[in-house]
């Protein structure tokens, strides 16, 4: 299992909450709100990845 | 074994990381949640294969074809991945996501199920000479 990109993840989420605390302080939603979104296209590519390796295992491992 | 602890400690590490992320981003805090559970898969399954070859060298010794082996590999693996892709619908709170992803792989197993139930039906009206 790789730890590491929980890891990656996870210091993404909390770059994107600071960051998005700040803007919202600072009165920028809207730009807090492209943050967040963008933080979190970053984090589903990653995610979607892994979870087409795991689909293509089970297609490979059950004989699909 | 070795597979198992690592698979216990990142699940840990994981759910840490989702109590503190889940009150700031959920989406991101879900994100960790499916990438641990699809790496856990990924690493559970991988011991599987094995096993896997030791069922179908058995097969090849029934003499049977891999049409009556093949239809039962694959409803487990429908079954394996509608619980899954259902446990994270229901996890991001889409309850009613998961029923469907789950009634979905059910009507997917019968539709596999079918060729070996036609066949049954076959044999037995060939056995009672109809």
């Amino acid at each position: 299992m790789e730890i590491d990109l929980i890891f990656k993840i996870a210091a993404v989420g909390i770059i994107v909450s600071i960051l998005n605390q700040v803007l919202v302080r600072s009165g920028r939603e809207e730009q807090a709100t492209m943050t967040s979104l963008a933080g979190l296209v970053v984090v589903l590519m990653i995610v979607v990845q892994r979870i087409a390796e795991l689909f293509d295992l089970v297609k490979t491992l059950f004989r699909f | 074994m070795d597979t198992y602890v690592k698979i216990a400690a990142c699940s840990v590490v994981c759910a840490i990381l989702c109590a503190v992320l889940k009150p700031h981003e959920g989406a991101i805090s879900l994100a960790i949640s499916v990438l641990c559970a699809a790496g856990a898969a990924i690493a559970a399954l991988g011991l599987l294969s094995p096993v896997l070859e030791f069922f179908e060298k058995l097969l090849s010794y029934t003499g049977l074809s891999s049409a009556v082996f093949s239809p039962l590999l694959k409803t487990v693996a429908i079954a394996l991945l509608g619980q899954v892709a259902g446990a994270f619908c229901q996890d991001a709170g889409q309850g009613a996501l998961g029923k469907m992803v789950e009634l979905c792989g059910t009507v997917l197993c019968l539709c596999t199920g079918l060729p070996l139930a036609t066949m049954l039906l076959e044999l037995l009206l060939e056995l009672g000479g109809g």
